[in-house]
């Protein structure tokens, strides 16, 4: 190695000079440029226009993206986005899907889809997406209501308004099923709030379902009770007339996680479902569940 | 010291207008801050200090002075936030007491944790709020001229100057140095202690000197009993090559490390009138607290981290991503300064190739003692910067370590994030400098030029993200929208509604009765007391029950904050606010109004 010469250190200096320069101007520019791109409010009542003028239907639901954009968006298309429309498990069942987003952003449940059309109000983008729909035979949370549930061990559930109340507690307590609207991964869902129990299994019985080619449904533990140190699996069975259909496993660390069972050989029939929810150690274990049978 | 330079009284001149500046621009920008959780608590804890200070006062007048030192008394007075020293806290306590605008209205009284017979006879100089924040600019303003006298004393004026120009342009640093917080002035003391620390090495009475600042900085905050290991290593490196190991023996101690031994935890217990009575159950009890420390919830790349360990790459990533870039490449710059001769040439021996000419101005054996043991060695300023700049990052990296969350945990490693930035433009100046067609005055314009150039995008971003300083993340990041998209943590302390507050006092029904979410009821009362929120307006509580019961509800976002939007939405059967408080199109706060939206929007499912 030979000793540094005047000249390579006098060119070192300016080179490191000017990319230091350089990389001032691009920190100054770059922390402009992202605090002045921002969506105003022209840009969000802009794509509001459109969407009115564009959405002939009212059952279409509107996606926000990036997540963080929600709260913008309930805001601007509130109109529209009601408790239902906000809770979604995913869009299958609908023809028509919007989506607003920030930054080129994707709803994940749109990964993958090309917009059929798209409208750009400034930073802030309006499309639409077409899908085939599928058709929901039976909604297994919508008919709540017509269900009956008991532990295993025999003791019977009693229905007290959308409850059904497994212990003496009037609803309060956490042993009970019911409609619920559950945090699982940080995202809302409307579910079927089903706690299991110590040493039995809770069993949610339906009779008479109108069955299909699947029956399809979501998983999840309360962002509550996942994020303790409980961390028992909750095992989900589904049984067709007594037969075993199909079981989920649901893993504490698991987000709102789909599955779905081939019910093709009950296709057209009429059949008896029961959920069996059971768990190992049932401390801290808001399981929530939503299933459905498609044609 | 050889290697450390004389300052003269126009850099004392210049630090005094840094710190005026610092002081005046801190003092401006904090009058839109929010009140952050911790402030209320120790805006509570301030005002139950100053009773017994004021007690004693009327015990001394009445001749029984020994009446504010018995158990009960202390007890009553400092029991309130006993997990924290309490020096800064009474600082706050003084300044509120000497500067705050008493124009309490009668529902205000209410918020103070004591009872007052009549309104306060103060300078009325300013609000509450800014009266008890007033020591943390003080304190961040101090840190600014010290680093540019230690910038002056490691390497020149540049040098300094810039490093000063650089910490305070800092983003979050200015966010933290408004406020009646801890973090701001252990930074400072901090700094104190190692530049204390440096003239000890050669100045005898900076021993002592020095063990009070460590005193002090061990009554400001905990992390700062970690610093006399920093500098125990930092001092066997630079005695080191003055050992004699034939016949082995070890140096005696010096005098700092020892008066820091004695003096430091004497002038801990000395400050702290609830260690006057069962030290050994409260130091303890102190202890255990800051060991078995809650954890916090810290959003980090997407995901959120409730229970340890958090990723042992978080302080250096939320570093990354919220510390001006110019600034940490400069860093890298510097600790290239420092390192070049020891890498190249452990390099030439790998290789080897002949060694460079030694031009070590050291020689060894020198002439140190106890009392001056860096005398005649070399102070090795590298190692001492590189130690306190890395090591408050790696403390909160451990995996052992319980998870507090921002990087206010590691903020003293700034200061020397900055000192070694400014120390490597200061060397790029100088050889710049050294060119013929640069005269001197040509050197000294580039030198001024570039310290405020560096400090430019710092500044441009605390400007764009104030006041909203937690969720400010730099150019490398995307801004605050890009930290979003990254999944960092969005912002903490419940402080952001104070921006919604004039807003809410226009629109608000009387008495309405809102749920304030992570904002605590200290703030809200701060709010109050210093005329910012209608007095009439009611804080519903927490939680779910207050949700319920309340008329209106704010959700500040963070992620594992998102079951009260889904609460407040099952509560008011409606998903659509009132209104979304963003900075920069990112939503820090969702407002919601029972009934307004509910008939409009459709049914509860």
């Amino acid at each position: 190695m030979t000793e540094k010469r005047p000249d390579t250190i006098k060119r070192a200096s300016l080179l490191a000079l000017v990319l230091l320069l350089l990389l001032i101007a691009w920190e100054v520019i770059a922390t402009t440029y992202h605090h002045l791109d921002v969506a105003e409010e022209e840009d969000w009542q802009g794509a509001l226009a459109k969407l009115k003028e564009e959405r002939q239907v009212e059952d279409q639901p509107i996606l926000f993206a990036p997540r963080w954009a929600d709260p913008l968006g309930r805001f601007y298309f509130g109109e529209w986005v009601d408790l239902k429309m906000a809770t979604l498990s995913d869009v299958d069942r609908y023809s028509v899907v919007w989506q607003v987003s920030l930054r080129d952003a994707r709803h994940p449940w749109l990964k993958g889809q090309t917009p059929k059309q798209v409208w750009n109000f400034g930073p802030v983008e309006l499309a639409r997406f077409e899908q085939k729909p599928v058709k929901v035979l039976f909604d297994f949370y919508e008919q709540l209501s017509v269900a009956t549930a008991r532990k295993s061990s025999g003791q019977v559930c009693k229905r007290v308004g959308k409850k059904l109340l497994c212990d003496s507690r009037r609803g309060q307590g956490w042993n009970h099923v019911g409609p619920s609207l559950a945090e699982v991964d940080f995202l809302p869902y409307r579910c079927i709030y089903a706690h299991p129990v110590e040493k039995e299994k809770l069993e949610i019985s339906y009779s008479g379902v109108p069955m299909g080619q699947t029956l399809v449904g979501y998983t999840g533990i309360d962002d509550y009770g996942s994020r303790r140190k409980a961390k028992s699996a909750v095992l989900l069975e589904v049984y067709v007339n007594g037969k075993s259909l199909g079981r989920v496993d649901h893993q504490n660390e698991w987000d709102w996680r789909r599955f779905t069972f081939d019910t093709k050989a009950y296709a057209g029939k009429k059949a008896d479902i029961r959920f069996a929810i059971s768990t190992k150690k049932s401390w801290a274990r808001p399981f929530c569940f939503r299933a459905e049978v498609r044609k | 010291m050889k290697g450390l330079r004389e300052t003269s009284w126009r850099d004392w001149l210049i630090a005094l207008l840094l710190f005026c500046g610092s002081f005046a621009a801190l003092a401006v920008a904090q009058r839109d801050q929010g009140v952050m959780r911790d402030e209320g608590t120790y805006f509570d804890a301030a005002e139950r200090y100053w009773g017994w200070f004021e007690e004693l006062g009327d015990n001394i007048a009445m001749g029984s002075f020994g009446k504010s030192f018995e158990a009960k008394n202390l007890k009553h007075h400092w029991s309130f936030n006993n997990e924290h020293p309490v020096l800064i806290k009474v600082l706050f306590a003084f300044s509120w007491r000497a500067f705050h605008r008493c124009d309490c209205n009668t529902r205000a009284r209410g918020f103070h944790p004591r009872r007052y017979k009549a309104a306060h006879n103060s300078l009325g100089l300013m609000s509450e709020i800014s009266a008890f924040r007033l020591p943390g600019w003080l304190l961040t303003a101090l840190a600014v001229s010290l680093i540019f006298l230690f910038g002056v004393r490691v390497e020149n004026r540049l040098a300094g100057f810039a490093a000063a120009l650089l910490y305070i342009t800092m983003p979050r640093t200015f966010f933290h140095g408004q406020l009646a917080c801890f973090d701001s002035g252990i930074t400072t003391l901090w700094i104190l202690v190692v530049y204390g620390y440096l003239y000890a090495l050669e100045r005898a009475r900076w021993g002592i000197i020095t063990a009070i600042f460590f005193g002090l900085a061990l009554a400001a905050k905990h992390n700062a009993w970690f610093i006399p290991f920093l500098l125990l290593i930092h001092y066997a490196v630079v005695v080191w090559p003055d050992l004699s190991f034939r016949p082995f023996r070890l140096p005696r101690i010096p005098l700092v490390f020892i008066a820091m031994a004695i003096l430091g935890p004497l002038v801990f217990w000395a400050h702290w009138p609830w260690l006057w009575f069962e030290p050994i159950k409260h130091v303890g009890n102190y202890f255990g607290f800051h060991l078995h420390h809650s954890f916090y919830n810290m959003e980090y790349l997407g995901q959120n981290w409730g229970l340890p360990p958090l990723p042992i790459g978080f302080p250096f990533g939320m570093t990354l991503f919220t510390a001006p870039t110019v600034l940490l490449v400069l860093m890298f710059g510097g600790f290239w300064v420092y390192a070049r001769k020891p890498v190249t040439a452990f390099w030439r021996r790998l290789k080897q190739l002949r060694p460079e000419p030694y031009d070590d101005p050291f020689r060894y054996p020198a002439k140190r003692s106890w009392l001056r043991p860096g005398k005649g060695l070399n102070p090795r300023l590298g190692t001492l910067f590189a130690l306190n700049a890395i090591f408050p990052l790696v403390l909160i990296a451990f995996p052992s370590t319980p998870i507090f969350g921002g990087t206010k945990h590691f903020m003293p490693a700034y200061p020397f994030f900055a000192l070694l930035a400014g120390v490597a433009l200061s060397r790029l100046c100088a050889s710049v400098a050294a060119l013929p067609s640069v005269g001197p005055w040509r050197s000294k314009a580039l030198g001024l030029a570039l310290a405020v150039a560096v400090a430019l995008p710092g500044a441009l971003n605390t400007l764009f993200t104030h006041p909203f300083g937690l969720s400010q993340y730099n150019a490398l990041a995307g801004g605050p929208a890009g930290g979003a998209d990254l999944g960092l943590n969005r912002q903490f302390w419940g402080y952001a509604p104070r921006q919604l507050l004039p807003w809410v006092n226009e629109t608000f029904p009387e008495r309405a009765n809102v749920y304030f979410h992570d904002t605590n009821h200290s703030s809200y009362g701060a709010y109050i007391r210093a005329g910012l929120l209608r007095d009439d307006i009611r804080y519903a509580g927490m939680e779910l029950g207050a949700i319920r019961a309340s008329s209106h509800a704010m959700v500040i976002h963070e992620l594992h904050f998102a079951k009260y939007d889904y609460w407040i939405w099952d509560a008011y059967g409606s998903p659509t606010p009132s209104r979304v408080l963003t900075l920069d199109g990112v939503p820090l706060v969702t407002v919601y109004e029972r009934n307004k939206n509910a008939a409009v929007r459709g049914k509860r499912p």
